[in-house]
């Protein structure tokens, strides 16, 4: 529960007792993986808010591994390119999710 | 070939198996962007031995682009890239390819350039030419091989349309800042927002000069600057100053000749795939069922996505798949339905096509090629080609269509 509450990406919905109820958040657990990390650094635990949105998850995926807010980063979800302004509930995000983390789109040539 | 020699030049790639020269010599590839990366895709391709190159690029040659775009030198400063890049090619590379090169804008080229493409090569800079590639791949079912490159990082991605995701699948595109520009009456309208003003000076810009503007260029700069601000006061928003508008309109990204040729490596090894695969459906039979199993055995695969990062070396890649609710690739979209097609006499003006599809849906319409609006009273002939298509909007209920036009003198 410890490390539950450490990882938790809370929201203003939050109450006095930092509890949340399961209307407003349902915290569940995605693994964000970094592929350009070595293999054994690259997948990293979060609990994140499903009812929130992908830009948030994003947030947390940035949190997880330290990337600032200068490197624009997506993320993919089962071959699927989230997209931020989503919400997380759209894409079926079960508990123990990958969430791949990629380069934004990106335009030069 | 050289006859002197007892072997081809390209020998030693016809020793590796799956290779099959013929085939790449049968082919045409579209490359549509001829800086850093397309120069090295077009350099890639003549060598490789591929049959026909069209090339596109309606950029100049600038100093800056001598560090990574070998295709050039100093005394090519201000001359088309494209033509250039055709003429050095020949010369250096591959004297015997078939080779066009094109320095009009995407959007104006005719379609028959793009129905004679195997394979799209998308080598360009900015988010509004790779959303009109997007299109037209979905469009015409051809597949398409694009690539994007800032700084440290490179990317591939495979789009093979209604088998995986497009360009535009799950993600806004153009993204945010350039999406104002994919909205054409933003440009023609009144501006919402301050940046439309910045957007619509660099329009005015392109109008006024016929040209890119260029972003080291302090008078380039200040005319922009001063276009914007003409909107900016019309229509009571804050002034821009300079770096502003180099911020959002006349903003390269940074750009390595390593991180260039790493992504155009891999761009024309899936390209070279993708002809292999495609071409694959000519084979007799036995020959597809050998093919296949040859692939499978050696592990063959065209990712969708690749990813290069020259900080940590590492390359990845990923399966892409598409979304139904695409507007351009999903189920609904206007790309996937048969285009109407109208006659037109192309003496005429443009507001013909707009009377013809009046009369045939009673509805008012407006015309876009890509992001631009088609002007009603500019001739025919001047804006479109035998066989181009158009979107056309509707007035009334806001409704697409795709709309081929077809020549006929006697019509109108």
């Amino acid at each position: 529960m410890n490390n539950r509450k450490k990882d938790v990406v809370w929201d203003s919905n939050v109450n006095s007792q930092g509890t949340t109820s399961d209307s407003i958040e349902r915290m569940i657990k995605v693994r964000f993986k970094d592929p350009q990390l070595p293999p054994d650094q690259n997948i990293r635990e979060k609990y994140i808010n499903i009812n929130g949105t992908v830009f948030q998850a994003i947030t947390a995926a940035r949190d997880a591994f330290n990337i600032p807010e200068v490197v624009p980063i997506a993320l993919l979800f089962k071959g699927r390119r989230m997209n931020p302004s989503n919400n997380l509930v759209s894409y079926n995000i079960e508990d123990n999710a990958l969430l791949m983390i990629v380069p934004d789109q990106i335009k030069g040539g | 070939m050289n006859s002197h020699l007892p072997y081809s030049k390209f020998d030693r790639q016809e020793r590796l198996s799956i290779w099959d020269q013929s085939l790449i010599e049968k082919s045409c590839v579209l490359i549509i962007g001829i800086g850093g990366t397309g120069g090295e895709v077009a350099k890639n391709l003549s060598l490789l031995g591929v049959g026909k190159l069209i090339l596109v690029d309606m950029d100049t040659i600038e100093f800056s682009n001598l560090n990574r775009q070998l295709l050039f030198s100093k005394a090519d400063i201000g001359k088309n890239k494209a033509k250039i890049a055709k003429k050095v090619i020949k010369k250096r590379y591959n004297s015997t390819l078939k080779i066009e090169a094109y320095s009009d804008p995407i959007q104006s080229l005719p379609y028959r350039i793009f129905e004679e493409a195997d394979i799209i090569a998308g080598c360009v800079d900015n988010f509004l030419a790779r959303q009109f590639i997007n299109e037209i791949v979905i469009e015409l079912c051809l597949p398409l091989i694009d690539s994007a490159t800032d700084g440290y990082f490179g990317q591939v991605q495979s789009v093979n349309p209604r088998k995986n995701a497009c360009l535009a699948c799950d993600s806004p595109l153009p993204p945010e800042e350039t999406r104002l520009l994919s909205a054409p009456c933003t440009l023609v309208g009144t501006p919402r927002i301050k940046e439309h003003c910045a957007w619509k000076a660099l329009y005015e810009f392109h109008t006024m000069n016929d040209r890119e503007p260029d972003e080291n260029s302090p008078d380039d700069v200040q005319e922009i600057t001063n276009l914007a601000n003409k909107f900016a006061t019309d229509h009571q928003f804050p002034l821009f100053d300079t770096k502003e508008i180099i911020q959002l309109v006349l903003y390269h990204v940074p750009s390595l000749i390593t991180v260039n040729a790493v992504t155009s490596g891999i761009q024309s090894q899936e390209i070279i795939k993708t002809l292999f695969i495609n071409k694959m459906k000519l084979f007799k039979k036995k020959d597809q069922k050998e093919f296949k199993s040859l692939i499978r055995a050696q592990r063959f695969r065209i990712p969708d996505l690749t990813i290069y990062s020259a900080l940590t070396g590492n390359i990845s890649s990923f399966n892409l798949i598409n979304d139904p609710d695409c507007l351009v690739c999903g189920n609904s979209s206007i790309y996937h339905q048969t285009p109407v097609t109208i006659d037109v006499n192309p003496k005429l003006k443009c507001k013909t096509i707009f009377t013809i599809l009046k009369r045939r849906f009673k509805k008012n319409y407006i015309g876009f090629r890509g992001n631009f609006i088609i002007p009603a009273e500019a001739l025919i002939e001047s804006i479109l080609q035998d066989g181009d298509r158009i979107t056309v909007s509707s007035l009334d209920d806001d409704k697409e269509k795709r709309i081929r036009i077809r020549f006929n003198k006697k019509n109108g």
